[in-house]
């Protein structure tokens, strides 16, 4: 990656995140933790919590992008590693006010990891023992990217592998890539 | 000069949004003239796409007639901006692209009531469209051609 390119698109993160409206980053923190709370009543099993979140994400991902291509102006991603690159150096800006790095890139080049030191959702929490080793609290994220990308025809998986959480040092989502959806036509003449 | 109609479509083809303003010619049946135009669009994009001497391909903007003009804008999500005017407007394009960032985004998109997909109720979007079509300066005869046909 062409550090001119990346330095660009650090000014567009920054740029985006001084024009967009800022909300306290307490109040996020703290709805969101009720958020898990209320799921975690609901569905119990941590498992269950953790698709529920993606789930939630998910949906908020699929009109995120639109908010955040009309923010940022960029338009085509050229190659997934593009994508990622943007993710993290411009959308985590504008969406969460902090910076992430691309790294952990598979020798097939479809595979890498998203990772962040801060975590504003995160903020004041500590996960009781009996949730360390099976709940994702920030899951919410992966669902948020997975969303966002399935809008621009880029199928993906997403998942943590790092979570401050759990005690690592830092949180790490892993992003595969799996299929670059082809346009078709969506009806057919002949029926 | 005049503006006749707009649509905004989506990747699947759905028809989110059909406005008119002059439309002299009558349809017979909205939605096999939404399909139509998708249709042709379509392959229109993925023709422009071939012939194109680099890659990735351009995007469609707009085609004219002796009669018309068609002004086309596609946001990276698949969203297909539509507009039919008389012939010599210039190219607007860039005003759909605005109606996407400033009218669509902010109506449809961050409406939490809107569903994905189906068809766009918000009567916000529909002032707001007007008034952007309102404002240009190829809507200015659309009162005088009514007058006439």
């Amino acid at each position: 990656m062409s550090s001119s390119r990346a330095s660009t698109w650090n000014k567009l993160g920054d740029a985006a995140y001084a024009k967009s409206e800022k909300v306290s980053a307490d109040l996020v923190a703290l709805t969101y933790g009720s958020f898990v709370r209320e799921i975690i009543k609901d569905f119990e099993e941590p498992d269950q919590v953790n698709k529920e979140l993606e789930k939630l994400g998910y949906n908020i991902g699929i009109r995120l992008i639109e908010d955040f291509l009309a923010k940022s102006g960029i338009s085509n991603c050229s190659s997934f590693e593009e994508s990622a690159e943007i993710i993290s150096r411009v959308a985590f800006k504008m969406f969460l006010g902090i910076r992430a790095t691309v790294s952990n890139w598979n020798s097939e080049h479809n595979s890498c990891s998203i990772i962040f030191d801060e975590n504003p959702l995160a903020e004041y929490v500590e996960l009781p023992p009996e949730y360390t080793h099976s709940l994702f609290y920030s899951n919410l994220l992966c669902g948020v990217i997975r969303g966002a990308l399935e809008m621009v025809q880029i199928i993906v998986e997403c998942e943590f592998v790092k979570d401050q959480l759990r005690g690592d040092d830092t949180n790490e989502i892993n992003i595969r890539f799996k299929e670059m959806l082809q346009e078709q036509v969506p009806w057919n003449d002949e029926e | 000069m005049t503006v006749y109609a707009f649509y905004l479509f989506d990747r699947q083809g759905n028809c989110l949004c059909y406005r008119e303003w002059s439309r002299p010619k009558l349809m017979k049946d909205a939605t096999q003239d939404q399909k139509n135009t998708f249709g042709v669009l379509f392959a229109l994009k993925n023709f422009c796409k071939k012939l194109s001497p680099r890659q990735p391909g351009g995007q469609l903007k707009n085609y004219s007639t002796d009669v018309y003009s068609l002004h086309y804008f596609e946001s990276p999500t698949g969203l297909r901006f539509v507009l039919l005017t008389s012939r010599g407007s210039g190219d607007l394009s860039g005003v759909l692209r605005d109606i996407y960032l400033n009218v669509y985004v902010d109506t449809v998109t961050r409406n939490p009531l809107y569903v994905p997909g189906e068809s766009i109720q918000s009567q916000l979007f529909f002032s707001k469209l007007d008034t952007a079509i309102k404002a240009l300066a190829c809507f200015q005869d659309n009162e005088e051609n009514k007058s006439i046909s």
